[in-house]
């Protein structure tokens, strides 16, 4: 196990080494001088000529990457042109927001998920299986700033029960975590819903009853495990998303978060912060590749193995 | 090993032998192998059928696989034919195998005349494809199917004729030997039964050789002209079936075949061999004689301990007449009336 | 279990001894399978009982009906199966009632089950030992320690080594004869009176088949137990088994005591099955098996099941469904649904 868990964390760490490679791509692959367009329309050649010089940009590429990268070993992403302070210090300042919005989001996720999957897992007939099933991928589809919109209107404009916007309360988490976990919710229902069918047919399953498990053991104690798996597959990707997803929710419901940070600085040219809400999200991703690879082995001893 | 005068080789495998490494967890460097398969030699000659016995593990399996290139060879050679060939097409044409589980061999999104014709389609100048639909209704026919049945998917088919249809695909292409890996042991009893004798007749129709890898001992004994008991990766006994099946040798063989369940028990007293104890596992394999740590014949005679021969000296193949050989240091003395059947039951 | 207040006993009408009844009696078994629109008879008027510490082989091919039977025992018949009608009885107690679930008190504590394959029929992600433990804590509120104590025990009682180093390890992790031992393990742990045993050897290897009929025929003697074997392998049966009942298509063809029943059949079927099956045999000229394949669900006739294929068949064949009566001697109670159950010879060649 431990051989395992340290193969992933070396692998994850090369995973984010090539992910700086890319955002220095990205980057640089904008068209156009960035001084220029952060001077705007009306610089002379000379301004522009002095902030290129200022901001390295009239050296060669490979002594531009290689600035880039050993400011990022020693964590340094340069100053926000916004704000005049250092970028990533900034950005790691706006996680908390984002990541309790996320952690919220998906606890409910979670619920509604283990709610719902089972109550269709035993649904008796194929057609209202099926009209189920439907109805769950039609609300998956609905694009979720405009579900986001709806419920303003709805809840602050005609019932008014929570705040509009900004982060305050615990009512105030409501309206962005539904509009941000809901297609997640009916992914991770349905998952959760085949999961369960394909275990419940098991022959492990027959054997449990054969013993004489009362159904609630045979549920809980021998199938969940066993149909957490692919459950947990989709569902350690679909969280990264999340939170990237979170970029357009922060930005509907003023969420200080570090998604809207991004959209900020993307708006503004403001480069480093750019790179640092990238670099952020790119940690983030990884982090949460490496807590599923884990919690996998953890769940199906048959994956330890692999290598013995 | 003799062979009837004027026959030709299908297959001659040489000193074959398999080893699968095994990396370390953190670095993945090479442990150590799986000695899947170690030192096995054989001939089949045109049409003949030879039975490869053996039980979970033994390696029977893998070295089907090596001569159909499906497994690597570490060691050793696999020869199709009277010279070395066969690589890529050749091969194809030399050598086909049908695998045990009719429920995951056939592809379930294709019809059964695309299943059988697919080897047309890679080596053309078998069959021009305006014949495709009769050169599948006739090999359907030849396996015991309707010409009917080329419609179907196989879904709509059961597990016997789902054989016959790999069966009939396999032989498409004309091999000269045809590779039975466990063909009948997803089968009911009379299912099977049809299946065997379905394969004997084809054998005299089509002149092929088999390899017909079981742990069916009975099945093997009907259809095979000579037999081959594997152990932990080595061929323990050979010879012709009446050799090897009636008058068993090896101490291995033995307790093999007192293990077959007979359907008449009262007929005639029980007299099975226990083995004890588990197999070894094939990366550490026991030295000398791979089966002394479980040989009744080896604790009978006090030979099994640290220094004893069969712990330390890796027995070689005895003649015993005819094609028979067995791999024990006390072949000679097996068959003579003082040497038992061990603890019989 | 005292011996006295055995429901099923009663007193012999010639002597005046307690007669121990049957431990399983199944009285006119129909099971009824629904598939869309259509529903088929998969399982009819199958009878059978089977004594206290008696073993008795449920043979059959695929489609006979033999599992859907074992899971109405066990009262575990999947979505869309139904018991359409019958008895079945437990030691005098009736058991499940058409429509009705009462097994569930019975399994695990009076009905052990053994399953095919045991690498799937056992839980992956489950320790060994906790498999077993469960047995006990579920329905002796055993403590979790005692249960894994009491597993280690029945772990040793099969003859798995080092019975504490194997409850810790999962089930990929031993070897198919030893997985087989468990399944054994958790299904007599607690003593129960009858063992079900659904084509238990049919994924192992030979020697290692041997060694499950002697462990069998141990833990037998040592606990009377009664055993019901389902399987298709005849000669496992004859290993094991004193009576035997022979289901084709959903009927019984042939019952009896399981020598006489072998050496003196009196139905076609059976006579054919084991002419298909005869291991002894090293001819295979001499295979001689059944014609054709056993009706699908969907093809059930009027008439006898086995007419179509059966060298004796005639018009009364197909028109009439021959019932189950006594043959030969009828002794042992051997019965064969035959028409012509008595004037039954060898086949020639």
């Amino acid at each position: 196990m431990t051989s395992y868990i340290l193969r992933r964390l070396v692998f994850s760490v090369f995973v984010i080494l090539a992910a700086v490679v890319v955002i220095f791509i990205v980057m640089r692959a904008v068209p156009g001088n960035p001084a220029e367009v952060l001077l705007g329309p009306n610089a002379t050649k000379a301004q522009i000529a002095a902030l290129t010089q200022r901001l390295g940009l009239n050296q060669p590429e490979i002594v531009q990457f290689g600035k880039f990268f050993w400011g990022v070993l020693q964590l340094n992403f340069g100053s926000s042109i916004q704000f005049s302070t250092p970028a990533l210090p900034l950005a790691t300042s706006r996680v908390g927001a984002s990541a309790e919005l996320a952690g919220v989001s998906m606890a409910g996720v979670v619920v509604v998920a283990f709610i719902v999957g089972p109550l269709l897992a035993r649904i008796p007939g194929r057609r209202i299986d099926r009209g189920f099933t439907s109805a769950l991928m039609f609300i998956q589809a609905l694009p979720p700033f405009w579900v986001g919109l709806l419920l303003l209107l709805v809840l602050v404009d005609h019932l008014g029960v929570v705040p509009p916007g900004g982060k305050s309360g615990f009512s105030s988490f409501i309206m962005p975590a539904i509009a941000l976990g809901f297609p997640f919710a009916c992914v991770l229902a349905r998952l959760v819903r085949s999961g369960l069918i394909e275990v419940m047919d098991s022959a492990y399953i027959q054997t449990a009853r054969a013993k004489g498990m009362p159904e609630w053991r045979v549920f809980w104690k021998h199938s969940i495990r066993n149909m957490l798996l692919p459950v947990l597959t989709v569902g350690g990707v679909q969280l990264g998303l999340l939170f990237a997803g979170a970029a357009v929710i922060e930005t509907v419901f003023n969420w200080p978060g570090i998604g809207q940070l991004l959209i900020n600085a993307i708006n503004e040219r403001d480069y480093s912060v750019v790179e640092a809400c990238v670099f952020i999200f790119a940690c983030a991703f990884v982090a949460l590749n490496f807590i599923t690879d884990v919690a996998y082995a953890y769940i199906d001893p048959r994956i330890r193995v692999s290598g013995r | 090993m003799s062979e009837p005068s004027g026959a030709r080789p299908v297959l001659t495998v040489s000193d074959l032998a398999v080893f699968y490494p095994v990396r370390s967890p953190l670095l993945q460097r090479v442990t150590s192998y799986v000695q899947a398969v170690v030192g096995v030699s054989f001939t089949i000659n045109v049409g003949e059928t030879v039975g490869l016995v053996g039980e979970s593990g033994c390696g029977k399996s893998t070295v089907g696989r090596a001569i159909c290139g499906l497994a690597p060879v570490s060691r050793g050679a696999v020869t199709y034919g009277a010279g070395t060939r066969g690589h890529g097409s050749d091969r194809v044409q030399q050598v086909q195998m049908v695998f045990q589980d009719p429920y995951s061999s056939l592809n379930p999104g294709l019809r059964v005349r695309d299943i059988i014709a697919e080897g047309w389609s890679i080596n053309p100048g078998l069959r021009p494809r305006a014949q495709w639909d009769d050169g599948v209704a006739e090999l359907l026919r030849s396996v015991g199917l309707r010409s009917e049945v080329m419609t179907r998917r196989p879904a709509q088919l059961s597990g016997g004729e789902r054989q016959r249809v790999a069966i009939a695909r396999s032989i498409a292409v004309r091999p000269e030997l045809l590779i039975c890996d466990e063909v009948t042991s997803a089968l009911d009893v009379s299912v099977k039964a049809q299946l065997l004798q379905m394969l004997a007749r084809l054998r005299e129709e089509a002149g092929l050789a088999y390899l017909f890898i079981s742990h069916d001992t009975s099945a093997v004994r009907r259809l095979a002209q000579r037999v081959l008991v594997m152990y932990l990766g080595n061929i323990v006994e050979s010879g012709t079936a009446a050799e090897v099946m009636d008058h068993p040798n090896h101490p291995y063989t033995r307790a093999l075949l007192s293990a077959i369940p007979r359907l008449r028990p009262w007929e005639t007293p029980r007299e099975r061999i226990e083995l004890r104890g588990e197999v070894p596992s094939p990366r550490d394999p026991p030295a000398g004689c791979r089966f002394h740590t479980r040989c009744w014949l080896a604790r009978q005679l006090g030979t099994a301990g640290p220094g004893g021969i069969c712990a330390t000296v890796e027995p070689p193949g005895k003649e015993l007449g005819g094609s028979h050989r067995s791999a024990c240091h006390f072949a000679d003395q097996a068959a003579a009336p003082h040497m038992t059947g061990g603890e019989g039951k | 279990m005292t011996e006295s207040t055995i429901p099923s006993d009663r007193r012999d009408s010639t002597t005046g001894e307690k007669v121990r009844g049957p431990l399983l009696s199944i009285q006119g078994l129909s099971i009824r399978v629904s598939s869309g629109k259509s529903t088929y008879r998969a399982v009819e008027d199958v009878s059978f009982d089977i004594a206290h510490g008696q073993s008795m082989a449920l043979v059959g091919e695929s489609g006979s009906g033999k599992s859907l039977t074992v899971q109405a025992i066990l009262g575990l018949l999947p979505r869309g199966v139904q018991l359409e009608s019958g008895r079945i009885e437990f030691d005098g107690s009736e058991m499940v009632r058409a429509g009705a679930k009462i097994a569930p008190r019975y399994r695990g504590v009076k009905i052990g089950t053994v399953f095919q394959d045991p690498l799937s029929s056992l839980n992956p992600t489950m320790r060994i030992g906790e498999q077993v433990a469960e047995v006990f804590r579920v329905h002796r509120s055993t403590r979790r320690r005692q249960a894994a104590a009491a597993a280690q025990e029945s772990l040793a009682e099969v003859g798995i080594p080092e019975p504490r180093a194997a409850a810790e390890r999962y089930p990929h992790e031993l070897s198919g004869g030893q997985r087989q031992r468990v399944m054994i393990a958790m299904a007599l742990a607690l003593r129960p009176p009858l063992l079900i045993a659904d084509e238990p050897t049919t994924a192992l290897d030979l020697t290692i088949q041997a060694q499950f009929v002697d462990l069998l025929m141990r833990l037998r003697k040592e606990h009377n137990l009664a055993v019901l074997l389902v399987t298709h392998d005849l000669a496992l049966v004859a290993e094991l088994a004193s009576k035997i009942v022979v289901l084709y298509a959903g009927h019984v063809m042939e019952t009896g005591p399981l020598r006489q029943v072998y050496e003196d059949s009196h139905n076609p079927y059976t006579l054919a099955l084991l002419r298909s099956a005869a291991p002894d045999a090293t001819d295979i000229e001499a295979l001689a098996p059944i014609p054709g394949s056993p009706p699908a669900l969907t093809e059930r006739v009027a008439g006898c099941a086995f007419a179509p294929r059966c060298y004796l068949a005639t018009d009364l064949c197909s028109r009439s469904r021959p019932l189950l009566e006594p043959a030969g001697t009828g002794s042992g109670g051997q019965a064969s649904a035959c028409h012509y159950r008595n004037e039954i010879e060898e086949p020639g060649q």
